[in-house]
């Protein structure tokens, strides 16, 4: 065997064959991904942690009696993984779901209890379970963006023959996969947080300030269940009735869903205006004028071509 | 940007965390606990992505250069490859993590090495850099829009797609001929003739021997031929060469004619070529080269001059004049539209978008008084409500007849009684007709609307009719058309620094907007189709005024002429027919003060050339144009047959007998008249214009 000369290029052997690291324009086979999903050490990553979270699913759903739900979810979830189905988190997400309600699989074995809503708080397989759906859902999403597509085409302006946009391996940083566990686990935990305020308070139409804690409200209920009298003597209302818990954690969490989105967008909505560029900022003041004197404009044409037309000239057209 | 695989989780998510939040939390909570951490963690990367947007990507910059040789060049030659450096900075504290960076490629141009496009980090205060090797085939002139930067999360949930705009163009000019490296290998002399001294048939005072003739009185002793008269013992007088150099005009047509076809392959472009390399060569023998330009309108040109900066000049003009395109007059506003909205949604991405620049649904309404019909609603509006009040007159006047009671008291009762007693009956009617078990507002509505039916029928049916006849503007084609024209006014407004008030003006004026639109097709070097045959089904590109002009100039040419000036027609004459007449007249002009005259008419593609076997034309349709004529997908073209064949088979042997005649008319006024076909290289026409020039070049 030869020694290489100074100008022969000797790939290196650390190198893993198959497409160019860097490059995420070419379109992947089946080999092609199966190569990517093991050999490269980036994806490798995700891969592993999306298996690692299926089978965490699996192992919850099977401790919580739903064998066929927990070898049902695995396998989606891993042909979502070694298929590139962009679909699968969803499948996963309404496969848990529905075992979790009907453990068995079948309507009629679910078990009903009052004190779910209220026992259902911070429980760690429930924790587990749902930081690995996260994981999951995130690492799969990811994994197609390395296999298949990370750009989304941008309908009517998706020119034909555009090649897929993967992203390259070669882009993800050291801590990204660090980020994304700590983020699953603040997510988990904002989760627990937002349903531990969803049920924990209740609303009440009649009242100054119409929150409360449900247990105060309980308590009072209990300790005056009709009226009583107060400290100057006279008899007050007992207090206002709530909502019921069904409509109240709608309205809590259609509220709490309502005003996050209307603080972030106002947020966000200024920090836009405040990036804007001259051209933009000049077109929003130019489309507010013309919203304001279109109607007078549109009437000054119509004139217009009438006027053209009475003189003998042709119709100018149009499509207002 | 939401993309669809973010709605789909987002509506996935909300589902299930509405199924487990109200249907299901008995029985387990682990449902809305999922949804609720995945939506936790979507809006997470929706805040990322968002700061990302808003502090990075809205700060992007952008510069280009372009390499040719190694070194930073504000024109480029064709044929030759040029590196293009495109450099995106990011001059925020956050960096982005994924973007793709794709440099939009300039019209008319083959990408050499390189993709143009690049998947990048851009880091914080940092910059990427983009390089690509192109090649420009034709001259005329490269546009480059600037570079199209999309950012997305790692998830594909978001997009952003910013366009950063750096206008850049560049002259391509024809490939710079070497004086020595481009010399013929049989040449004949090892040295070059003096500057501006050229042999020539005509005597005069050279130094090189032309010919010997008798003696006249009046030549000078020191020209007599001493031997050769004692040889044949009458007095011979030598005759030298002429020493003058030759002055070449070329003229060059730029009607819209000549400027139809695909960008880098028109008629005009092989012109500008042909006489890059006419002027190249002329200028490598030391003559003067001149260029004259003209269209329809009128001529500009520049005078015969020798220097090297002159000849830039030359190349520089005849890389703008194949720049120049066709007139769009005649194109209708859709197909404007089709062309030019595409193309300012991805240039112009952030001045598009609905945010700024939308489209209310109040201006989509329909506007029945428009039209003549319209006016019967308002009438069935006051018709009704007449009805409703004689009605009710009626009613108490007729009905109750106050002569029927004994006292003015009980009449007034019982009319109110019996106005009552309609109503409730109306009321009845009313609500007969609404279903009870609709929810409680759409039973309120509904009731009014039938109340509405019942009192007032023909102005509540003249009112619906008007709000279904103005509500159909906001559905269907003309919704999208107008939406459509109308941000493309508003962005002309724009780029012309005119306020709104043109945007009405585009709307309703077709022959505006399409000037409009064309010019900003125009301004941005992309071609859109244009309408070859008028209504009466003549070519509308036979420029017939280009013949007066080019008349013009040639006898103006003439006018300043020295000597031995040789003249380059550059242009397509061959349907000119009897217009061609002042071209006739100006060629005998020409021809009558010894100034040698060719006429290069440029051979469409599509017409076989009369030397060349008549074999069955074959026609390609438009899918047909990509397929590749080797390999697997390769697929035999079909010959034409039938009426196209006729037609087709008609039309060349009627350009034939247009050539003919053209060749017969110029070659009577002593012009010498040739064809360049699409494949004829510059260096057949060079021969062709030695032999014209009897090959007293020293090549």
């Amino acid at each position: 065997m030869s020694s290489p000369t100074p100008y022969e290029v000797v790939p290196d052997p650390a190198e893993p064959d198959g497409p160019d690291r860097a490059d995420g324009s070419a379109e992947l086979d089946q080999r092609e991904t199966f190569a990517l999903l093991f050999n490269d050490p980036a994806v490798r990553t995700y891969t592993i942690a999306a298996l690692a979270a299926l089978a965490v699913v699996f192992l919850v759903l099977f401790e919580n009696g739903s064998d066929l739900g927990a070898l049902l979810v695995a396998a989606v979830g891993a042909a979502g993984v070694f298929l590139r189905w962009t679909t699968a988190p969803g499948f996963v997400l309404v496969l848990v779901t529905y075992f979790m309600v009907f453990p068995l699989g079948l309507p009629g074995s679910e078990f009903e209890s009052r004190s779910e809503i209220t026992d259902g708080r911070f429980r760690p397989p429930d924790l587990m379970l749902a930081a690995a759906v996260v994981v999951y859902a995130a690492a799969q999403f990811r994994l197609y963006g390395f296999v298949r597509q990370a750009v989304a085409s941008e309908g009517s302006d998706r020119r034909p023959g555009d090649p897929p946009a993967r992203r390259p391996p070669a882009l993800v940083s050291a801590n990204e996969f660090a980020v994304l566990l700590g983020l699953s686990a603040v997510a988990v935990v904002l989760g627990q947080l937002v349903w531990w305020a969803a049920t924990g308070v209740e609303v009440v139409p009649g009242e100054d300030w119409p929150l409360r804690w449900a247990q105060d409200s309980r308590s009072q209920r209990q300790a005056f269940p009709r009226a009583f009298p107060g400290d100057d003597g006279r008899f007050r209302d007992a207090p206002a009735e709530p909502l019921p818990p069904r409509t109240s954690r709608f309205v809590l969490l259609v509220g709490m869903l309502f005003f996050t989105t209307v603080v972030a967008r106002l947020v966000f909505g200024y920090w836009r205006l405040r990036a804007m560029g001259p051209a933009e900022g000049a077109m929003v003041v130019q489309d507010g004028g013309w919203l304001e004197t279109k109607r007078e404009r549109s009437r000054l044409e119509k004139w217009r071509a009438w006027g053209r037309k009475r003189a003998g000239g042709d119709e100018p057209g149009g499509t207002g | 940007m939401l993309t669809p695989r973010g709605t789909w989780f987002l509506v996935v998510s909300g589902i299930v965390l509405a199924v487990g939040a109200l249907v299901v939390p008995l029985y387990s909570v682990v449902p809305v606990l999922l949804a609720l951490a995945l939506l936790a963690w979507f809006a997470a990367e929706w805040v990322a992505f968002q700061t990302r947007s808003c502090a990075a990507v809205s700060r992007l910059t952008v510069t280009r250069t372009v390499l040719q040789g190694g070194r930073e060049v504000p024109m480029v030659w064709a044929g030759l490859a040029f590196e293009v450096r495109v450099t995106v900075r990011n001059p925020s504290t956050f960096d982005i993590p994924f973007a793709v960076v794709e440099d939009r490629p300039a019209v008319a141009t083959d990408r050499a090495r390189g993709a143009g496009r690049r998947f990048v980090r851009i880091p914080a205060g940092g910059e990427v850099e983009l390089t690509h090797t192109v090649t420009a085939p034709s001259l005329g002139v490269l546009r480059f829009e600037g570079v199209q930067v999309r950012v997305a999360d790692p998830n594909g949930f978001f997009l952003r797609r910013v366009f950063l705009r750096d206008p850049a163009e560049y002259l391509v000019l024809p490939p710079l001929t070497d004086d020595e490296g481009r010399q013929r290998a049989t040449k004949r002399f090892n040295t070059l003739p003096p500057p501006g001294a050229h042999r020539l048939r005509l005597p005069g005072s050279g130094s090189e021997l032309l010919d010997l003739r008798d003696y006249r009185p009046g030549d000078p002793p020191k020209t007599i031929a001493w031997k050769a008269s004692a040889r044949r013992d009458r007095l011979i007088t030598k005759e030298f060469e002429n020493d003058v150099p030759v002055r070449t005009v070329l003229f060059l047509d730029t009607t819209d004619g000549v400027r139809l076809g695909p960008p880098g392959n028109t008629l005009l472009t092989r012109m500008a070529a042909v006489a890059a390399g006419v002027a190249q060569s002329a200028a490598a023998n030391r003559d003067l080269v001149g260029l004259t330009t003209f269209d329809e309108r009128g001529a500009a040109g520049a005078s015969p001059a020798r220097t090297k900066l002159h000849m830039i000049g030359v190349l520089r003009r005849l890389a703008e004049a194949s720049a120049l395109q066709p007139g769009a007059d005649g194109v209708p506003a859709e197909v404007l539209t089709a062309r030019a909205y595409p193309l300012a949604r991805e240039l112009y991405p952030e001045l598009m978008d609905k945010r700024a620049n939308a489209m209310p649904l109040s201006r989509l309404w329909l506007p029945l008084l428009d039209r003549r019909f319209g006016w019967l609603v308002p009438v069935m509006v006051i018709v009704g409500v007449l009805l409703f009040y004689l009605g009710l007159r009626s009613l108490y006047l007729g009905v109750f007849r106050p002569e029927a009671f004994a006292d003015r008291g009980a009449w007034d009762t019982q009319a109110l009684l019996g106005a009552r007693q309609w109503l409730l009956r109306a009321l009845n009617f009313a609500a007969s007709l609404t279903p009870a078990s609709w929810p409680f507002l759409l039973k309120v509505g509904w009731l009014l609307l039938m109340l509405a039916v019942t009192f007032f029928p023909p102005a509540t049916l003249g009112l619906i009719f008007w709000f279904f006849f103005g509500a159909r503007g906001w559905f269907g084609e003309r919704r999208r058309e107008l939406t459509e024209r109308k941000q493309l006014a508003a962005l002309f407004a724009l780029l012309d620094r005119a306020g709104p008030d043109p945007i009405e003006r585009y709307v309703a004026d077709d022959r505006a907007y399409a000037a409009r639109a064309a010019a900003f097709l125009q301004q941005h070097l992309l071609r859109c189709p244009v309408p070859l045959y008028d209504e009466t089904g003549r070519y509308r590109y036979r420029c017939p005024g280009k013949a007066a002009v080019l008349a013009g100039a040639l006898v103006r040419a003439v006018g300043r002429a020295r000597d031995n000036e040789l003249y380059v027609v550059f242009a397509d004459l061959a349907e000119l027919g009897p217009d061609l007449a002042p071209v006739v007249r100006a060629c005998r002009a020409a021809r009558a003060r010894h100034h040698h005259l060719l006429v290069i008419v440029p051979w469409p593609a599509d017409v076989p050339p009369p030397d060349e076997a008549d074999g069955p034309p074959v026609v390609a349709t438009p899918d047909e144009d990509d397929r590749p004529t080797r390999g697997p997908r390769a697929r035999p073209r079909r010959p034409e047959g039938g009426l196209a064949r006729l037609v087709r088979e008609s039309l060349t042997r009627q350009y034939h007998e247009a050539f003919r005649a053209l060749r017969r008319e110029l070659g009577r006024a002593g012009a010498t008249v040739m064809r360049v076909s699409d494949g004829d290289p510059v260096r057949v026409v060079l021969d062709r214009l030695d032999r014209l020039r009897g090959l007293r070049t020293r090549r």
